[in-house]
């Protein structure tokens, strides 16, 4: 009984602990640079702002959806098939978005293509799902997809700002450098980001005390 | 330990629930999905023109200006969109085409593209050509080319003009799916590229068929130059742009002999 009246106080609710879920995973436990999860897509769709904003918010609705429904599931769900089940409801999300994108952001879903199915196999959401969902109650469990999908889209987006300004001298397909500035082509290359998210990383230990034990 | 009977169960359950949602928003999104993609093919034929402007209603433009024609792989004519034509002649059309099988599904004339003509032998693919009327009672020749780049095939619209008898390349839009950012990607990125096809002739003067090769240093002017750096796709393009238009050369010709004869009247 006790336990019941508590999972009712906490629906919705928006208190300290809360906070601390949304906002911790966008620095302190960022999925790529500190939990280094969902680096491949990191690499792949930075290019250019544009797809790595839709890409982060693809991200970012599937870790928030899939986490809510499996942490309501989290007591029927039989133990011995629970990554099947996980499994089926993150790909029945990420359908659902990428038919969205195709019927209301067609350049972004064509920009995507391939990588808007691979977010099933973003390490982060299978992560999230087995660390949290599974334990904890859904509203807060959805809170913790919406912060680690906005940490993800967050360092995805710094870099894509890095990349499209040096690699194509534009901002979300605006140019903005000079007609006299070459552009940098390593820079549009996978490669670059792999260095940039090194730099990133750096940058974050740098000014982050708290991350310097860690590892 | 569940027992086997509610792990089957829940599964079954579970896999029914979500199918149920899936094809329920497949349904209601596909229309907008397919309406989608035929602006976005609508909108790549249009930018082979010579001013094409990107930010213009390309669906409303090609469905107004746009009549196309359809080629087998002899060149001969085998369907044409009038401003007459009904649905219901289109529909037929492409349910003959459609019987060739290869599990190729037309519904539109737009849907036709050599993409999925390659999957038929050579003698029975057909050739779409887009006829674009110009104002002033003009018109312009947009033909499909595809081809093979350095990681995978590239493709591209040609739009055509007969200026003063002579079939002469007005712009090029190329496409591709994995050509190199920066180098092969060039063909489709680089507008300066594609402005070095503009006003080419497809005849050199003793009347042979040369179209637009593309080499790294030009000497005649049937040769454009080349991307430094991606050779493979430059090659690609080359080869595309000889063996890509030489398939409506006979239709070219039909059409350019029978404004010949109509100006001699």
């Amino acid at each position: 009984m006790a336990t019941e009246i508590q999972e009712k106080e906490s629906v919705l609710a928006f208190g300290k602990k809360e906070r601390k879920i949304l906002i911790d995973p966008i620095n302190d436990k960022n999925p790529i640079t500190v939990q280094v999860l969902g680096v491949c897509s990191a690499l792949a769709v930075t290019s250019q702002v544009y797809p790595a904003l839709i890409m982060a918010i693809g991200v970012t609705l599937v870790t928030a959806f899939s986490n809510l429904v499996t942490s309501a599931l989290r007591k029927t769900i039989p133990n011995s098939i629970r990554m099947i089940i996980q499994l089926l409801i993150v790909a029945a999300l990420v359908q659902i978005v990428e038919m969205l994108l195709g019927a209301f952001a067609y350049s972004a879903y064509e920009m995507l293509s391939v990588f808007i199915g691979l977010i099933i196999t973003n390490c982060i959401v299978m992560g999230r799902l087995e660390a949290y969902a599974m334990a904890n109650k859904p509203w807060r469990s959805f809170l913790d997809g919406v912060g680690n999908g906005l940490g993800y889209g967050f360092i995805l987006v710094v870099m894509a700002i890095v990349r499209e300004l040096f690699g194509k001298g534009s901002f979300m397909g605006w140019r903005i450098m000079p007609d006299a500035y070459v552009v940098n082509n390593l820079m549009v290359l996978p490669c670059a980001s792999l260095f940039l998210i090194g730099i990133v990383i750096w940058i974050q230990r740098g000014a982050n005390r708290k991350l310097i034990d860690i590892s | 330990m569940e027992s086997n009977i509610k792990i089957y169960l829940y599964v079954l359950v579970m896999t029914g629930v979500t199918a149920a949602i899936l094809s329920t928003l497949f349904n209601v999104l596909e229309p907008l999905q397919s309406a989608n993609r035929e602006g976005a093919k609508k909108k790549a034929i249009l930018s082979s023109l010579p001013d094409f402007k990107s930010d213009v209603d390309a669906t409303s433009v090609f469905n107004a200006r746009v009549k196309t024609v359809l080629l087998d792989a002899t060149g001969k004519v085998i369907f044409e969109q009038k401003a007459d034509t009904k649905e219901g002649d289109v529909k037929k059309e492409m349910d003959k085409l459609n019987k060739r099988g290869a599990g190729v599904k037309y519904a539109e004339l737009v849907d036709i593209d050599l993409a999925s003509e390659e999957k038929f032998p050579l003698e029975k693919r057909i050739y779409p050509v887009y006829r674009f009327e110009v104002e002033g009672g003009k018109t312009m020749q947009i033909v499909s080319v595809r081809g093979k780049g350095l990681w995978d095939k590239i493709w591209g619209y040609i739009s055509l003009e007969n200026k003063e008898g002579k079939w002469t390349v007005a712009n090029v839009s190329f496409e591709h799916k994995g050509e190199t950012p920066g180098l092969g990607a060039e063909i489709k990125d680089s507008k300066a590229f594609k402005d070095l096809f503009k006003g080419k002739q497809l005849y050199d003067e003793t009347g042979k068929y040369v179209s637009v090769s593309v080499v790294k240093v030009p000497r005649t002017k049937y040769e454009v130059k080349s991307i430094s750096g991606s050779t493979v796709t430059s090659v690609g393009v080359s080869e595309m742009m000889i063996r890509g238009i030489s398939y409506y050369l006979p239709y070219l010709e039909t059409i350019s002999g029978k404004a010949v004869t109509e100006k001699n009247k």
